[in-house]
């Protein structure tokens, strides 16, 4: 019996101590309803608030809960009713996003919500102006585009309303002001160009706030036609001398000349109508190509093109020469066996005169089968000649055709 | 056995071997002929990444743009305007699910980058579930500058859901709210990437659209607690309709009009008035449901899952029988990344039918209480109320309701749910009281008992199974209480008895399945029920009585096996005492 009762109070003793271990119940009271809310309206970005949720009956130690939902999502805070009040404070790094932002508090089925706007704060350097395109025609016509996101220290986009000051100069030296307003988190204004080209320098200004200067090239527009000369005017047909051919300074409608570096191109066409097409580009506003004399003589017309807009177009005679007219050929053998030569001359030119010594003579020899052999000499004295050993070529008739410039003259011959 | 018999069976089973090997080679060989066949889409080789992911869903509109620009938009940069901004959100949504920063640097730069990321991880540093979901947006262009590389846009209406949990997984809060967004995005690196954003305005989206002037002529309505047609009141007669042959899933992909013409005149010669049917979210198009064909149904029916219910709704009013049409059946992934598509659907089907007259209401959900379960309560609750509200936005006109499973879930108040439905199986006896509960909190709403039924399923080795007799007298004791309620009506369930139910229903044992197929009022063999004649006559049918409560195969089995058990005692006793004597 006494066994029993003692088992009976160790038990209870037991049950106790247990009981003493277990943590005390938090304090609940059913909460439901709406939960009154005190916040201010509206914040500075980077400023400190307390937001209030109460009076309401309630007991202290009730959790409460506050879901902060700013522009870039959810933050959550955890406090306590203390004398039916919570209290949460948003401190600096909580108020960085401006935006409106939804506080709702929670505290079991009760429920408030309120609403607080975080401004921005003032607009930093540097302001940085974006300007697109980076290059414009100069003709008073085309515009660009200064784009500013001025933003805080918080890197908020500043207010909206918010007053910039864009500042253009151009490069005629002139100096264009716009003020323009924050609006949808930017400022923007169209910039439109002048008549002279050159670089154009931006800066934008918020008050005292200042930035990086924006850049915009205002480039020469369409060339108006212009001319091109050829130095010397006139050559012989002799399929080797040079003339230069050169534009004027290419100029825009405003007197801009036109960048280094335009590509233009020199189409020259020869008498039978045939084309070439010699690119080049622009140095100072000018476009330079020297052009070979061709082998025939005639008139040829050269034209520039650039950007679509063609020259006034300059006829290149190239006169008949060196040799003028057909020239005696004369076949003979030598006094070493096996060795013959062709003698081609008097090569005379338009004057009746020798043609320049050293000028190339083309020799094209032709056998019966069909054979080409071409071998070039060079006149002295009015005279142009080759040898031809039986050891290079086989014994038979040959024609040969001589040419100097424009003058010519054949030959049949054999070969013994 | 006769050494040339053997001989014989053993050629026998040597050739059929051989044929049967032959069939497996050609049929191998026709599948790997087959599988070579089929092959990717060449057009897969290109890599094209869709402008925006084909199963997200979030709507996006654009309202006009402001006078001046700066530059006209091009199309092509429009669309890769939403593309960029749609997945940003995206990207946002998912680095919160995550719980870490995920892919954020392709769709956000400079502070936008720095301020989304900080967010996240701060959540995610506490603990904090986060969940959220875009499900609209509606542009409205301000600025596109000259060189096509900065943007400036409103977002006048995001509708933004949030469901934050502690870590202990409790929902915490649970909002919907329509946000407006300042948005600037640059071009970077050839993508449009978020570089400002601010929350101007915020809304909590509680709020229903005005509901109609007054109910379209041929359309049901409501007047207080009864439901209204032309004029008149309107008590739902009906009963719950699956095809006989084709339940559950399988309806719409063999859907048959002629099935349909055939059903349709059968429920309204048993003066019936009302069906409820239901659309299996996957199987009745699921986010595809616009496209023109599911390429699923057979050839000689409809193929378009519109298609075929407007078929199914027009063959309905040519009988005079209104339509209840069930949503979101079979659906219970309420998961947050998942409502745009659910929203978008809806959003198809609304719209599409808003103007049909044979519709009596939409039912937004089949017993979405059961989900509690596994999705939480605050969550699935969260989705009908966002749910209706859409609902009621796309189609002003028809009536909405959930068809919750009990009268006790019923009595949740949701905005838009014009209807008070849920379904009964319990005990005839108890509905009065279930139906005074429910009275007291429908809040002027009309009462509808969408399901109530009784299973004749009577097996030979399953307890608690019932005939055909019980079934009627449960039908005459309900129906003779219901009919004395100021209810909207009644819709029984089912018509037939099927021949297979899905494991989805109720489960895949024995004793699951077996009742689900024999709660109709139509047998397999297409005899009829008693209970039928409860409904077509509407008349009582005598008390079930003792004897028919008791003669069932269950218990003929049972008191067999206790004779059989008593017989082998005995037996073995028998046995014992004669050993004993020898």
């Amino acid at each position: 019996m006494m066994l029993a009762r003692t088992r009976f109070l160790l038990f209870l003793f037991v049950c106790l101590l247990l009981s003493g271990c277990s943590n005390a119940a938090p304090p609940t009271l059913a909460l439901t309803g709406i939960l009154p809310m005190h916040a201010v309206a509206s914040l500075q970005a980077g400023a400190t608030t307390a937001i209030t949720v109460g009076p309401i009956h309630t007991i202290d130690g009730t959790a409460i809960t506050l879901v902060v939902v700013g522009s870039y999502g959810p933050r959550i805070y955890q406090s306590a009713f203390h004398r039916g009040s919570a209290v949460f404070l948003l401190r600096e790094a909580d108020t960085r996003i401006a935006g409106v932002v939804s506080l709702t508090a929670r505290a079991g089925s009760a429920q408030g919500i309120t609403y607080l706007t975080i401004t921005p704060a003032a607009p930093v350097e540097p302001l940085t102006p974006l300007v697109g395109a980076r290059a414009i025609t100069a003709d008073a016509e085309h515009w660009s585009m200064v784009v500013l996101i001025p933003f805080d220290r918080f890197g908020n986009p500043v207010s909206e309303g918010t007053r910039v000051q864009i500042l253009i100069l151009h490069p005629d030296k002139r100096i264009e002001t716009q003020w323009v307003n924050v609006q949808h988190l930017l400022a923007w204004v169209r910039v439109y160009s002048g008549t002279k080209a050159g670089r154009t320098s931006i800066a934008t200004q918020i008050g005292n706030v200042h930035g990086f200067e924006g850049t915009l090239l205002e480039v020469p527009g369409w060339p108006v036609p212009f001319h091109i000369n050829a130095n010397p005017q006139s050559l012989a047909a002799d399929g080797q001398k040079l003339t230069t051919l050169q534009t004027d300074i290419i100029r825009d409608k405003f007197d801009n000349v036109i960048p280094d570096g335009t590509l233009v191109t020199f189409v020259v066409q020869a008498p039978d109508g045939t084309q070439s097409y010699l690119p080049t580009s622009t140095i100072n506003g000018v476009a330079t190509i020297p052009f070979q004399a061709p082998k025939q003589a005639g008139q040829f017309v050269v034209q520039v093109v650039v950007l679509n807009v063609a020259s006034v177009a300059l006829p290149l005679t190239f006169t008949a020469g060196p040799s003028v007219a057909t020239f005696p050929l004369a076949f003979h053998k030598t006094t070493t066996a096996g060795i013959y030569t062709i003698d081609a001359g008097p090569l005379l030119g338009a004057l009746g005169q020798y043609i320049p010594d050293g000028t190339p003579v083309t020799f094209t020899l032709t056998n019966t089968m069909g054979k080409n052999a071409q071998m070039i000499a060079v006149s002295e004295s009015g005279h142009a000649t080759i040898e031809l050993r039986t050891a290079t070529f086989s014994v038979g008739m040959y024609t040969v055709m001589v040419t100097a410039g424009s003058g010519h003259a054949s030959l049949a011959f054999r070969l013994p | 056995m006769p050494k040339h018999i053997a001989k014989r069976a053993l050629w026998v089973i040597i050739v059929l071997l051989g044929l049967t090997g032959v069939w497996h080679v050609f049929s191998d060989v026709a599948n790997l002929t087959v599988y070579f066949q089929q092959g990717a889409d060449p057009s897969s080789a290109l890599n094209i990444v869709p402008n925006v992911p084909p199963d997200l869903g979030v709507g996006l509109d654009w309202q006009a743009d402001d006078a001046d620009t700066g530059r006209v938009i091009e199309p092509a940069t429009r669309t890769e305007i939403e593309s960029s901004y749609l997945r940003a959100w995206l990207q946002w949504n998912l680095s919160l699910a995550k719980g870490a920063p995920y892919g954020l640097k392709t769709y956000f730069a400079g502070p936008a980058l720095a301020a989304v990321t900080n967010d996240v991880q701060a959540v995610a540093t506490k603990g904090w579930q986060v969940g959220q979901v875009d499900t609209e947006h509606t542009l409205q262009l301000h600025f596109y500058s000259a060189d096509g590389s900065i943007i400036s846009f409103t977002d006048q209406r995001a509708v933004v859901v949030h469901i934050i949990r502690d870590k202990t997984g409790t929902v915490l809060l649970t909002q919907e709210s329509e946000a407006q967004y300042q948005v600037v995005m640059l071009l970077e690196d050839g993508n449009w990437r978020v570089r400002h954003w601010e929350r101007t305005r915020d809304t909590v989206a509680d709020t229903l659209p005005p509901p109609p002037a007054q109910t379209p002529q041929h359309f049901v309505g409501q007047n207080g607690t009864f439901l209204t047609l032309n004029g008149q009141r309107y008590t739902v007669a009906g009963i719950n309709y699956y095809p006989q042959k084709t339940p559950w899933e399988k309806f719409w992909l063999n859907y048959s009009p002629a099935i349909t013409e055939h059903d349709m005149k059968l429920i309204a010669s048993l003066r019936l008035n009302t069906v409820r049917v239901f659309l299996p979210f996957e199987q009745f198009g699921g986010p595809h449901i616009g496209q023109a064909s599911t390429g699923i149904a057979p050839a000689n029916s409809v193929h378009a899952p519109l298609e075929k219910l407007a078929d199914f709704l027009r063959r309905a009013e040519t009988h005079s029988v209104k339509v209840i049409v069930t949503l979101f059946d079979f659906r219970s992934d309420y998961s947050l990344l998942l409502w745009p598509q659910s929203d978008r659907y809806l959003q198809t089907l609304l719209t599409h039918f808003k103007n049909t007259p044979a519709l009596l209401a939409w039912d937004i959900k089949n017993e979405p209480d059961l989900d509690y379960k596994h999705s939480g309560a605050e969550l699935v609750n969260a989705w009908l109320a966002h749910t209706l509200r859409l609902a009621r936005r796309y189609d002003p006109y028809h009536l909405l309701t959930i068809g919750w499973s009990s009268y006790t879930t019923a009595r949740i108040q949701l905005a838009g749910n014009d209807i008070v439905s849920f379904h009964y199986y319990g005990p005839a006896a108890a509905l009065p009281q279930a139906y005074t509960a429910l009275q007291t909190v429908a809040f002027g709403h009309p009462i509808l008992l969408t399901e109530f039924g009784f299973s004749t399923w009577n097996s030979w080795f399953f307890p608690n199974g019932h005939n055909d007799a019980e079934q009627a007298t449960y039908y005459t004791e309900l129906l003779r209480f219901w009919k004395t309620t100021t209810s909207a009506g009644y819709l029984a369930w089912t018509l037939y008895d099927f021949p297979s139910v899905p494991a989805t229903v109720s489960g895949g044992l024995p004793w699951q399945i077996g009742p689900q197929q024999n709660f109709g009022l139509i047998r397999s063999d297409g005899t009829v029920k008693p209970a039928l004649r409860v409904l077509l006559a509407q008349q009582n049918i005598p008390a079930v009585s003792l004897w028919e409560r008791v003669a069932k195969p269950f218990n003929a089995t049972l008191l067999t096996s206790v004779l059989l058990t008593f017989e082998l005692m005995a037996r073995v006793r028998r046995k014992k005492q004669k050993k004993l004597c020898l």
